[in-house]
């Protein structure tokens, strides 16, 4: 293998990959990074058997060929390495790399491309087309909700559900939810839902963030493949049965306060401060204009704030983990929100006031003593 | 300076349970009590009396069984919240001695008496500074005496009180003193007390230990004492260097006082090593539900759950896992303890202990938008009538197997000192 390519796109797809490597890769050949050079491109690509990451790098290919090198070591070289063109050579039937870059060299130990896992090289069956840019807002406004209790793996990934003109995703962990809903164009077939794991979508996320245009989601056997600009992901789904979630988001409320977005998030933040053992709980109680938000811990301290706001309905003073409220309020992108309350002891929904497309539920905290 | 020789008290009610229900029932004074689940049911002796336990009864042993060895014997349902305020007022007294308390159970506890003033002792007497001529009693001795004298005038209950430089020897003073007693070791005769005694008096010390020092003519403390370090080790690792300590009566640990639990735990040492998955499965299961009972009765919730597995050799490994909220439910507990158990490799080895402990404690409850909530008031239920009728009287349905949970895990070490099956507290 030999090939050209230009060290600032390399690092890039270098970088990409490797976030699917994970740190206690269980056999060597996980920690390396594939480099397979044919026609006008070298395809990167990791995987730690559960997500696979590829990138595409153009570059002038003057013999094909493949190998795998470790990625913590290219990555180092890659991103030390001088502005310009780097010559990656491979003498054929070996697995040692030769990396130059002006006057620079470096001899780099890797092992055989065939040893790697093979990673599907089909484009799979297209179920929706989608916006970069959207993709990664439904992605943002909901995964932070996933479960991270290995025990239950169905919640630690994010619901996706495509219905007619309609995708939604959907996390939850038990205790909040998060949902986003927006119109598509029409996927093929019918109903389609997949569990897609958490680590898939906070990666698909990084990677969407300097990505225009359109991603293709497919499936192939039991994987979900997102095509990007220059980029795949393929990972596996988790099996199980998602959660019956519908029949969790009130549809009515006793109370509803009308509230800036960025106020009561600043309002929650500092009132966590004195938020009482691990559940961090603070409460809240409007009535006449004015939204109270206090906290205590015994051995700790006090908090107490008000905060101008709409008020429709009669006060239902409840307690939530202060999280569960920055988490949204954080990602909810809106300026101001509708806090429906349902009772002290009931679900309370959080949704922007311009737009019916995002709800947040979140179940109360019980305080005792 | 000289660094001040410590003062450590260890304070033991005897039969707190049913020492409490006689008080409040003078009629049954004299007579054999037992407190727990009647003896129709099944379910097991939560407390007997001194009256009582001469008959052979004691605690965890079934009511039927109690019932056998002593027909006429008055049997008591548990009434916990009673012990509970009882135990309120008792810790209440004990921190009028000293701060520095360190809390066992519900009815048993460690002091750091060091340095602290002697009742009625005058300004100039503090313990520890006693010995000078003219000095009237010891001053651990002195307050200990002060504090069974408070005891008894505002509770009218009987407690054993051991004084000693250590909590080993503290704990030990209290045993040989007990019922109704008052006991000091001092540095001077810490040999003289230890020497004659069975080995099974060690904190740490159980039935697979005691059979391996048997095996080598060591069946006393004196004579472990005796026996070259060397030699002990090559038997029982590195518990040798512990064991040796323990026989001279050294023991460093701290009163860890004041320190709110940090953790809830349960371990279990098997009496034989064991590598039965059934066995193993149902351990954990159990230990998970002692654990959430542990965090119910102190209305605590845990988030992190710990999973400790020993092998024979002596090797430990832990595993931890979080959960997205607190719980105090031993199916959670289980649930996470049963995930970390099935990802620890080399689960054929012999193992020869289990813990399971929840940590990150509060006393919150994050609800559940899919109604977790019916588990929660089946636990509920279920620690009421535990706690009527005496515990395993009901117990969910992953222990149903296992006939008797104290049968499953033949060594659960309730007796001696800090060691297992005793509420864990770490910093």
């Amino acid at each position: 293998m030999r090939i050209h390519c230009v060290q600032h796109q390399l690092l890039r797809g270098v970088q990409t990959v490797a976030r699917a490597i994970s740190p206690r890769a269980s056999m060597p050949i996980l920690g390396n990074v594939l480099l397979e050079a044919s026609e006008d491109r070298v395809k990167l690509a990791a995987t730690d058997l559960e997500l696979g990451i590829e990138s595409y790098v153009e570059a002038t290919v003057a013999e094909d060929g493949a190998v795998t090198l470790p990625a913590r070591i290219l990555t180092d070289i890659v991103s030390n390495l001088p502005e310009g063109d780097v010559e990656i050579r491979v003498p054929e039937g070996e697995s040692r790399a030769t990396i130059t870059c002006e006057k620079v060299r470096f001899e780099v130990l890797g092992l055989p491309a065939a040893d790697f896992p093979v990673l599907p090289s089909s484009d799979g069956d297209v179920l929706v087309r989608l916006d970069a840019g959207l993709l990664r807002t439904m992605i943002r406004q909901t995964s932070f909700a996933v479960s991270t209790d290995e025990t239950r793996p169905f919640l630690t990934g994010v619901y996706l559900v495509l219905e007619g003109e309609t995708g939604q995703l959907v996390a939850t962990d038990g205790g909040r939810l998060a949902l986003r809903r927006a119109k598509i164009p029409s996927p093929e077939g019918g109903k389609i839902t997949a569990i897609v794991p958490g680590k898939t979508m906070s990666e698909l996320v990084r990677a969407l963030g300097g990505v225009e245009g359109e991603v293709t989601i497919a499936s192939h056997e039991n994987q979900v493949l997102f095509a990007l600009p220059g980029m795949r992901f393929i990972s596996r789904l988790i099996a199980g049965q998602f959660p019956n979630y519908e029949q969790v988001i009130p549809k009515e409320y006793k109370q509803r306060i009308r509230v800036g977005t960025e106020r009561l998030l600043r309002a929650v933040r500092r009132a966590s401060i004195t938020a009482r053992d691990s559940a961090n709980v603070v409460r809240l109680s409007a009535s006449d204009g004015t939204l109270t938000i206090t906290s205590n811990t015994p051995d700790v301290g006090t908090a107490e704030e008000q905060v101008g706001v709409e008020v429709e309905g009669d006060a239902v003073p409840v307690a939530f983990n202060a999280k569960f409220l920055m988490d949204a309020l954080g990602n909810i992108d809106a300026a101001e929100v509708f806090f429906d309350l349902t009772g002290p002891l009931s679900p309370g929904a959080l949704r922007p006031v311009e737009h019916p497309d995002y709800v947040y539920v979140l179940a109360p905290v019980r305080v005792y003593g | 300076m000289e660094r001040l020789a410590r003062i450590i008290a260890h304070v033991d009610m005897d039969a707190f349970y049913a020492a409490i229900e006689v008080r409040d029932h003078p009629r049954y004074r004299g007579f054999p009590v037992v407190v727990g689940a009647p003896p129709s049911a099944r379910g097991v002796v939560a407390a007997a009396s001194y009256e009582a336990r001469r008959y052979g009864i004691r605690s965890a042993m079934p009511s039927r069984e109690a019932r056998a060895r002593c027909p006429q014997a008055i049997f008591l349902p548990v009434d916990m919240e009673k012990y509970r305020a009882v135990s309120a007022q008792l810790f209440e007294i004990l921190e009028t001695f000293t701060p520095r308390i360190e809390p066992l159970s519900i009815d048993e506890a460690f002091l750091d008496l060091t340095g602290c003033p002697v009742p009625g002792g005058g300004a100039r007497q503090e313990a520890s500074r006693a010995d000078g001529p003219g000095a009237a009693e010891d001053p651990g001795l002195a307050i200990g005496r002060a504090i069974k004298a408070r005891i008894r005038a505002a509770l009218d209950l009987p407690a054993s009180i051991g004084v000693a430089p250590n909590k080993f020897l503290a704990k030990l003073a209290s045993e040989l003193a007990k019922p109704d007693g008052l006991r000091r070791i001092g540095p001077e005769e810490v040999q003289e007390v230890l020497d004659p005694l069975p080995v099974t008096f060690l904190w740490g010390v159980g039935e697979e230990t005691r059979r391996r020092l048997g095996s080598m003519g060591i069946t006393t403390i004196g004579a472990l004492r005796r026996a070259p370090t060397s030699v002990l080790r090559a038997s029982l690792g590195f518990a040798a260097e512990h064991l040796a300590a323990l026989s001279r009566g050294i023991d460093d640990r701290p009163v860890e006082a004041g320190a709110r639990a940090k953790s809830v735990g349960r371990e279990v040492t098997f009496a034989h090593d064991t590598r039965d998955p059934e066995i193993l499965r149902r351990t954990l299961a159990s230990l998970a539900e002692e654990v959430a009972r542990g965090l119910r009765g102190q209305g605590l919730r845990g988030q992190t759950v710990t999973l400790k597995v020993r092998y024979g050799d002596f090797r430990t490994v832990t595993r931890r896992a979080t959960l997205d909220a607190p719980t105090d439910t031993g199916q959670d507990l289980y649930r996470a303890a049963e995930w970390m158990w099935s990802r620890i490799p080399e689960r054929g080895r012999a193992i020869r202990l289990l813990g399971v402990s929840a940590s990150r404690l509060g006393r919150s409850a994050q609800l559940d938008l899919f109604g977790g909530g019916r588990r929660d008031r089946a636990d509920r239920v279920m620690d009421a009538i535990n706690t009527r009728f005496g515990d395993g009287a009901v117990r969910p349905g992953r222990l149903a197997d296992a006939e008797d949970p104290d049968r499953s895990h033949p060594a659960a070490g309730v007796g001696q000192g800090a060691g297992s099956a005793s509420a864990v507290r770490r910093r």
